[in-house]
This record gives C-alpha cells, structure tokens and sequence, in this order.
C-alpha cells in the first residue's frame, strides 16, 4: 500500500512516518508533498491509496485538496491530521469526503486506531 | 480564566511528549534565564476571529536547535537552521491549533512565523499577555505566552453547555 502524507513542515511529515512505523504500518510505502497543490500532482503521478494531510497549509489547504480530488471524481482514502480540529471543521472535512480525523498531537495508538480498519 | 494555565500547561506536556518524544517541565519565569548575547528564537501564530491573539514560545537558538534535534532524531549539531525553524513553528502550530480548538466557532489560524535575533522585543500592538508560561528542557528555559487583543478583555472557551 502507497501513503501519501501532505504537510508544509518537513518535521511533522518525518513524525507522521515515524508514529505510522511506531503503530506498525512502517512496511508501506511513503511519497510526500509539502502542500496541496504538489499533493495533488503526486496523486495522479504516484497514485497513492491513502492520503494523510495537514489542513492549514500554503498554497493550497488540505481542504481545498479534497474538493480538487472529489472534483475529479478520485476516491482515494482521505483522512486530515491536523492540529485544529473544530466542529465546524470536522462537519466541514466529512461533507468533502473525509474518512477520519486525526489531531495533533497524536500517538501511535491513535494512528492504530484510526488506521487500522483503512490500511489494514 | 484561571484554569488557562493549566489547559495550556497540560498542552505543552501534551506536544512536547509526543513530537519530541520528551518531557518538559513547568518552573517559575524569571527576566534573567538568558545572558545577554545569546541569540534567541521566537515562533508565534495568530488566531482570529472571535477571539483574537497570538501564541507565542520563545526560547535561544541553542535549545531550538537542541529541541529540532530531538524532533528529527539527530545527533547533536546536526540540524540545520531551516530545520530548526520548521521545528520551533510547527511546536507553536500544534499549541495554536489545540488552543484554537477550545474557542467558539469561527476562529482562523494563520501560518506561523519565526522571529530569530539578539535582544529583540517582539510587540503586537493593541494586546495584552493573557497567559505566560516557563518551562525548562533539556537544562534550558522555554517560555510559551498567550497575548490577546484589548478587546478580547478574557478568554473565551467554547460553551460546553448542553
């Protein structure tokens, strides 16, 4: 399975790999992107199964990376990691096709959790 | 909100545990933690909204570098000033993004910033500090602070009631 994980800061996409090692799906393979747009380039360069993306991001959100994936009637697993995850939010995500939600600051139980019925 | 403190306290424990994989303890600030000289850092982003401010952690270029390092896996001296930067703003996204998520609806965060310098002041003109912390890792001092708009006279939690 393929893992793209989209997040402007370097040091959060090493974290996110190293907590998807820690909660035991570090036999994936992983591709970055640092923001929406390149993300969105990825996926269609790269197809991906599973995205897991930031939400404030430069360029283009996380949530805009969405739409432009629904948009063009991709389906990939999606699921945000974020650290500001409001109600509001939250409703917003799953309205645009999220799968789950992750905030940070996480754990590998989290990620166990939350990932385990997607990646398997 | 007297009990700001302590939701801002538990989460510093909260970030600092799971994106260095440390421990932070909380000590009493003090004016003089840092020699005069010493280049400091300071990583802030702001929230908007009905409730607006700014989270700032401040700390010297040595600890961010030494926190960078934690964050990555590094030996010593091995981060680099772009990494060290992306470190110290993304700790301060988390706390904005945790701090942000106790407000009513409507609130924005930006992308954060990080100021680096000698004996600077950092001024947001027209707040206030609403909450100041220190804590010491790793030997050195952190200070995280919560500056809010004069008209944001206090904090304002999400309404919890049913």
């Amino acid at each position: 399975m393929k893992i793209l994980i989209v997040d402007d800061s370097k040091a959060m996409r090493m974290i996110v790999k190293r907590t998807l090692r820690q909660a035991g799906f570090g036999e994936h393979e992983v591709v970055e992107a640092e923001d929406g747009a390149l993300a969105l380039e990825l996926v269609r360069a790269e197809s991906p199964d599973i995205v897991l993306s930031d939400w404030n991001m430069p360029n283009m959100s996380g949530i805009e990376f969405l739409r432009a994936l629904r948009a063009a009637g991709n389906e990939i697993h999606f699921g945000f990691v974020t650290s500001e995850m409001s109600g509001e939010m939250h409703a917003e995500a799953s309205s645009a096709g999220a799968l789950f939600l992750i905030t940070k600051p996480f754990t590998s139980d989290s990620f166990k959790k939350v990932l385990s019925s997607v990646i398997g | 909100m007297d009990n700001l403190a302590d939701q801002l306290d538990q989460m510093i424990h909260a970030t600092w545990q799971a994106l260095l994989g440390q421990d932070i303890d909380r000590v009493e600030d003090s004016p003089n933690w840092w020699p005069r000289g010493d280049r400091s850092m300071l990583a802030s982003i702001q929230i908007t909204g009905g409730w607006e401010g700014v989270v700032t952690i401040e700390c010297t270029a040595k600890l961010a570098r030494d926190m960078a390092e934690a964050m990555f896996g590094m030996q010593s001296g091995q981060a680099v000033e772009s990494e060290v930067i992306d470190a110290l703003g993304e700790l301060v996204n988390v706390v904005g993004g945790n701090i942000k998520a106790l407000l009513d609806g409507g609130a924005q965060l930006t992308l954060p910033a990080v100021t680096t310098g000698f004996d600077y002041t950092v001024v947001v003109p027209g707040s206030s500090r609403a909450c100041n912390l220190a804590f010491e890792f790793a030997g050195q001092h952190v200070r995280v602070g919560l500056l809010a708009a004069a008209s944001c006279t206090r904090f304002l939690p999400r309404d919890e009631t049913p």
